[in-house]
């Protein structure tokens, strides 16, 4: 060993082995460090530190508001008490111990006595049994005697067990005077020390480094994994479903904690917390989790592997920057940018199409009823009930008699040309076919479409006027189109769209939703006098299907009416011109196809055969089924024609890889970055490549802005494989179901075009009141409460035929839909549906007055002047002044609500002109007495409320009152935003 | 600079590649003395690593070399460049020293003694601990990826065998399944294990050399170094999606479309030579093909016992020599099909689908 012929020098291997060793155990420190220190537990400290912070000044708040001297004069007291105390306390303590010890020994004595004599009595019955008499009769009296004994001690454990508990109880009583003050002191510190509790908890102090340190942090770790496992949600991983478990609030420590709204993420409160995610929310963060709405990767607590998704490349690129972000492409559900995320309510809410504080799943929604998505694309949900009712373009059965065959063919060319708010989209003239072969093709196409539709139109008669000769008069029909109530569907260059700054305020647009009617700013070139003025008495004996109502309009008023839109006219488009179409190549198109279904000869015989009329209608059949134009028109003999475009009922869940990207450079190939693009350029597609007519894309170029897109893109990528198991989803039961089933009907005619109303869960609507800033009691009625307002049956038939006229004041008119019974149904269901009123028999009733009473409500009546607008309209008289008439209410109004409206008019119905005639005496205090009108019941005014309402239940008529005494007229109440 | 790397992506295509493994293989054997020469050598590597630093400079070879799955074959070329060449050095040196009748480098350290401590354990143990800290190092810095749960409805771009089967996995182009993936195996098994068998030559026993046995190496390293190491290296970096192939700096485009129009030896005989139809009866069909591989098999080895391999023949005896022909053939049939297939879009000599046998 000490010889020095080795092989290699001792002392250099000892350096390497030094070398070596040193390098191992950086490598190893390392390793544990890179371990330990993750990313997630970086923040989640800091998320710590944040709430310490918070709550330290949370605790300085506090202890500003704790009163020194009461917490000192509660702190002497109890060390008072506790003093006085000390001696009696301390006998009580020695006493108990004493007596605990007694009981003990006695108590244990009788049990092993107990013990033996239960043996002794084993060995007599065995003797018994056995039949050995003598050894039983020498037990027997033993037996006696231990018995006997047995009692005794029993006796004796009970009394000092009765002792012991005596003295317990006295030591209890004795301390309840000295717990009051600890209450009284805990009530005035408990929010200190909570505050307290939780710095020390969320500190940085030696104690939670310790906790945390490696190794030891199995143990009991202050910085851990925060997660909810989500029991409704799993993962399928093929033959086994696993819950799911989220991890995100591992980071984002104070999303369902209020308080943090200013503090940058992931930091940061939740937004509407009280809708999402907090603990009085319907979506608790325990039950609901976070990847259910805004999917990524969930056990993930890594920044980039849990696939965040930027929502512009602002955020992508600062994320590159400051986290080394980058996308992952193994990843099949990235996370939601957080523009589209309210498209992930369909999982649990599949059969709605309206969902409150849901602007952008509201607006996709619209947006798609409107624009007719459902007539090309399968759908499922409530958009597949609404493509069975609506369809989004006029019928074509009687185009002939509405259109002429060149204007077909101008408006085929280039809808927005002649009407830029269209909904019609674009089909020629797009990304795919703008060279000069599609252009001379679609000339062909077109003139063959326009042929087809005026050949197959349907012959058709206006409705028959009862006079010939009336003139229309257009200012006079202006003056209708601005106040009869087109306005809440239409727009007109006059009167423009509104767009209030503040949506919640005077009626409600969404600026992306389109309006529901088209703009009629160029209707003289597109119709004749005869066709509008038969459209406006019936619209429905042109089209069936349609949605616009009749106005009510007298023939004298249609005509007015035509007359002035007939005015308004778009002179660039009568001018433009038509491209010549070229024979030969309609001949061509005809052969090919021909050639599909016959060999050449016979093919250039029919064709030779055919007329110029056979072979324009040839070929407009086989564009319109190629085209799909049935999907948004209705045209007889197309009806069960199928959908041509792709079904999106899963399409969030379409894999990525089967998108064609093409040679579209996205920024990255993301699923909701190719649905956009495809929504707003949906022929982009096919640029760069080689498609033939039947390859190109067929789906038309619709122009939406960005926003419109966007929320579009939030609706299709909420369209998913089912995740959520069926306990998870909204329950809808009965109510909801009818409320659903009414929303839908409200979007099916529109009424929030015209009516604010509860749309059970948000009140929105009245589009038409922007055209009333100053009175919105001018426009149509608010609907609140209407469930609990009207009668059933009234309102039943009401809606079938608005033929009574309420609101003498209203020049705006409630239009004859002609709707079916059981829409009209749906709609009383939906009112009383929202607001939990009965359905449908009504059991409310007003009481019969006893004589006196009745005379004491009618002087109330007269003394409060009602007449001076409840007393039906005089001929001549001015309506404006006026109010609906007391001989409605038996037959329309629910007791109750009248009783509700006669306390306060102004919360039901904001901006009424009708007062508050007892007003209550305390503004601030709900509950207040209210003030009467004096010398009737007692002044007591709910009393008199009852009466006068039971009074106008059985409203004799205005014979009753003589004379009304005068009282000021009303003025109308302060609407505020807040009362909305 | 993009035409130099255009024509490494198109030297690197499988038929290129693997012609001049092959060649190479020839110019290692023959000139091992001029390459092991360590100033050569080390100009060799120091012109190999210039050029990776080149390559390294392009993105998509970036991509793909440094993926944390790639960097241990970057360790195997090292490793297998350098023990080859210490190996061949060494016999070298060897067949040196024995031209010159001195003993070799192995007789002369078998005469000195080792201690135990601390030339043996010492240096061991500090080993140990510089692969510890290196494994530690490596694992801290290359993370095993962690991507989220299988989707069956999806699979990955492409999927590949592991590492060492990669060469295995270049054959699947060539054979029918059974033949590459279970017959070659087991015959390259068999005959790794039948070795002591048929080796009979008893030189290099203990001690590098090279030209003492010439024969062997050259046999074992064309089916190591040429059919294993370098389409490894291949199947790592120059098959992409679809097991089509990727130069080195091509982007790995999935929707690659590359035409395969591949023909069998019957199809060929019957329907393109003879203008008939396929024959219905199997056997007549595959006749060409059948007659072709039993002659490959069964005449060859004969031809060459009297004429190359006379003296092999005569020292090895009639068993091992044709074991040994048959290991040999076999191995040889695979660049032989390889070519074929390059040459003359040959898909299978025989093709009997109807049992699922093909070669």
């Amino acid at each position: 060993m000490a010889t020095q012929d080795t092989v290699y020098n001792t002392k250099t291997l000892s350096k390497w082995f030094a070398i070596g060793a040193i390098l191992l155990l950086v490598a190893v420190v390392w390793a544990v460090i890179e371990d330990y220190d993750r990313p997630w537990k970086g923040y989640a400290r800091q998320a710590q530190r944040v709430q310490a912070a918070k709550s330290r000044f949370a605790l300085k708040v506090q202890q500003a508001s704790i009163d020194p001297a009461q917490l000192a004069e509660l702190e002497k007291q109890l060390a008072d008490i506790q003093s006085a105390d000390t001696k009696i306390v301390d006998e009580l303590e020695s006493m108990i111990k004493h007596r605990i010890a007694v009981y003990f020994k006695a108590n244990q004595e009788y049990q092993f006595v107990k013990a033996a004599y239960d043996e002794k009595l084993y060995k007599f019955e065995h003797a018994v049994h056995d039949l050995k008499s003598d050894k039983a009769k020498k037990l027997r009296p033993e037996l006696d005697r231990d018995v006997k004994h047995v009692a005794r001690l029993k006796l004796v454990a009970d009394t000092a067990e009765r002792a012991r508990d005596e003295a317990l109880a006295r030591r209890t009583a004795y301390g309840e005077k000295r717990k009051k003050v600890e209450d009284e002191i805990f009530k005035l510190t408990s929010e200190r020390n909570r505050l307290l509790k939780l710095i020390n908890q969320n500190g940085d102090s030696l104690g939670n480094l310790v906790r945390n340190a490696p190794v030891v942090d199995f143990i009991a770790p202050t910085i851990k994994i925060n997660q909810v496992v989500l029991a409704h949600l799993k993962d399928d991983y093929f033959f086994n479903k696993v819950p799911r478990v989220d991890r995100c609030m591992t980071c984002h420590a104070m999303a369902n904690k209020e308080g943090f709204e200013d503090f940058p993420q992931p930091y940061k409160t939740h937004p509407k917390l009280h809708l999402m995610v907090g603990p009085a929310s319907k979506h608790p963060v325990e039950k609901v989790g976070c990847t259910t709405c805004h999917a990524g990767v969930p056990q993930s607590v890594d920044f980039t592997l849990s696939a965040h998704t930027p929502r512009d490349a602002a955020q992508e690129a600062e994320w590159e920057e400051k986290y080394h972000y980058h996308r992952s492409h193994h990843i099949g559900t990235p996370m939601i940018p957080v523009p589209l995320v309210e498209g992930k309510c369909i999982q649990c809410h599949a059969k709605q199409s309206e969902l409150a504080e849901a602007p952008t799943f509201n607006a996709g929604m619209r947006l798609i009823e409107r624009f007719g998505c459902y007539g090309c694309h399968k759908f499922g949900g409530p958009l597949e009930e609404f493509s069975k009712v609506k369809k989004a373009g006029p019928g074509l059965a009687h185009v002939g008699s509405k259109l002429t065959e060149q204007w077909i063919q101008k408006w085929l060319w280039d809808p927005k040309a002649f009407r830029p708010t269209t909904l019609m989209p674009s089909f020629w003239k797009t990304h795919n076919n703008s060279d000069p072969e599609s252009l001379a093709r679609a000339a062909v196409e077109i003139e063959s479409i326009a042929h087809y539709m005026v050949a197959q139109s349907q012959p058709w008669q206006p409705v028959k006027l009862a006079s010939n000769s009336l003139k229309g008069d257009s200012a006079r029909g202006q003056h209708l189109v601005e106040s009869v109530g087109c306005l809440g569907c239409h727009a007109i260059q006059t009167k423009p769209r509104e767009n209030p700054k503040d949506p919640r305020a005077l009626g409600y647009v969404d600026p992306r939703v389109p309006n529901f009617g088209p703009e009629l700013n160029q209707l003289g070139s597109k119709v004749s006098s005869e066709w509008l003025v038969s459209w406006l008495l019936n619209p429905q004996q042109y089209h069936p299907g349609t949605s616009m109502p009749s106005l009510k309009l007298s023939e004298q008023e249609a005509v007015d009416i035509a007359s002035f839109l007939l005015e308004l006219r778009n002179p660039a488009w009568e001018q433009a011109t038509l491209p010549s179409v070229n024979d030969a190549l309609r001949d061509s198109i005809v052969t090919g196809y021909l050639e599909k279904t016959m060999p050449p000869q016979e093919a250039s015989a029919k064709l030779a055969s055919m007329s110029l009329d056979a072979k324009k209608k040839f070929l407009g059949e086989k564009f319109v089924s190629h085209y799909g134009c049935y999907g948004c028109h209705a045209l007889p003999g197309w009806e069960n024609a199928p959908k041509i475009g792709a079904e999106l009922t899963y399409e969030g869940s379409k894999d990525v890889s089967k998108f064609a990207f093409e040679n579209v450079q996205l920024h990255h190939k993301s699923r909701h970055d190719w649905i956009f693009t495809k929504i707003r350029t949906p022929r982009i597609w096919d640029v760069g490549k080689k498609r033939d007519f039947e390859g190109k894309t067929r789906m038309p170029h619709f122009g939406f802005t960005d926003a419109q897109a966007q929320a579009i893109t939030a609706i299709v990528i909420g369209h998913e494989n089912k995740n959520v198991d069926n306990e998870a989803t909204f329950k809808v039961d009965g109510r909801w179901e009818q409320i659903i089933a009414g929303q839908q009907l409200v979007h099916q005619k529109n009424c929030i075009g015209c009516h604010a109303l509860d749309m059970g869960g948000e009140k929105k609507g009245g589009d038409i009141l922007a055209h009333y800033p100053d009175d919105a009691t001018l426009g149509p009625p608010n609907l609140n409460t209407q469930g609990a307002k009207t009668k059933t049956d009234w309102l039943y038939a009401f809606l079938l035929n608005p033929n009574v006229k309420i609101r003498p004041w209203l020049e705006v008119r409630m239009p004859q839909f002609q709707m079916s019974e059981s829409t009209a149904m749906g709609f009383t269901r939906y009112f009383a549906a929202v607001d939990r009123a009965e359905f449908p028999y009504d059991t409310q009733m007003a009481s019969t007055l006893s004589d006196s009473d009745r005379r004491s409500a009618a002087a109330i009546v007269e003394q409060l002047g009602c007449m001076t607008c409840h007393a039906k309209a005089k001929a001549g008289e001015d309506l404006s002044a006026k109010a609906p008439h007391f001989e409605n209410v038996k037959g329309r109004l629910k007791p109750t609500w009248v009783a509700q409206w006669l306390k306060d008019p102004a919360a039901i119905m904001p901006g009424t002109r009708m007062p508050t005639l007892w007003p209550l005496l305390d503004d601030t205090d709900p509950k207040s007495p209210r003030a009467a009108v004096p010398g009737h019941f007692g002044d007591d005014a709910l009393k008199q409320i009852d009466a006068v309402r039971d009074y106008l239940f059985s409203y004799p008529g205005e014979a009753e009152f003589p004379a009304t005494r005068a009282r000021p007229a009303p003025q109308p109440q302060a609407t505020t935003a807040a009362t909305r | 600079m993009q035409a130099l790397k255009d024509l490494i992506n198109f030297l690197s295509n499988p038929v290129i590649y693997f012609s001049l493994s092959i060649v190479m293989w020839w110019a290692v054997m023959k000139f091992h003395h001029v390459w092991t020469r360590p100033k050569v050598a080390g100009y060799i590597t120091l012109v190999a690593l210039a050029f990776l630093a080149f390559a390294f400079t392009d993105v998509n070879f970036y991509k793909e070399a440094t993926k944390p799955d790639n960097v241990p074959i970057w360790l195997m070329t090292g490793g297998v460049g350098f023990f080859m060449w210490l190996s061949f050095r060494r016999g070298v040196i060897n067949d040196q020293l024995m031209a010159e009748g001195k003993p070799n480098l192995e007789k002369q350290e078998s005469d000195k003694k080792v201690y135990t401590w601390p030339d043996l354990v010492y240096s061991e143990l500090i080993c140990m601990v510089l692969f510890t800290a290196f494994m530690i190092c490596w694992a801290v810095l290359l993370k095993a990826p962690l991507e989220e749960p299988a989707n069956a409805g999806v699979t990955p771009a492409i999927a590949k065998a592991p590492w060492y089967f990669l060469g295995l996995q270049e054959m699947l182009v060539y054979y029918d399944p059974w033949i590459a993936g279970v017959v070659l195996p087991t015959l390259i098994l068999v005959g790794l294990i039948a070795l002591p068998y048929y080796d009979i030559n008893p030189k290099g026993n203990g001690y590098y050399t090279v030209k003492e046995r010439y024969f062997a190496i050259w046999g074992f390293g064309f089916g190591f170094i040429v059919l294993w190491i370098a389409l490894i290296f291949l199947g790592t970096f120059m098959r992409g999606p679809g097991w089509n192939f990727f130069g080195p700096f091509e982007y790995w485009d999935t929707h690659k479309v590359v035409a395969l129009n591949n023909i069998n030896l019957s199809e060929l005989i019957w329907v393109k030579l003879f203008g008939t139809g396929l024959p219905t009866n199997v056997l007549v069909r595959e006749a060409f093909g059948i007659l072709l591989t039993i002659a490959y098999l069964v005449v060859i080895p004969p031809i060459l016992a009297t004429t190359i391999f006379k003296d092999l023949y005569a020292k090895m005896g009639f068993t091992r020599y044709n074991l040994l022909m048959f290991l040999l053939l076999v191995m040889v049939s695979l660049p032989l099909k390889m070519y074929l297939r390059w040459l003359f879009n040959l898909k299978y000599i025989i093709s009997i689908p109807e049992y699922l046998f093909n070669v």
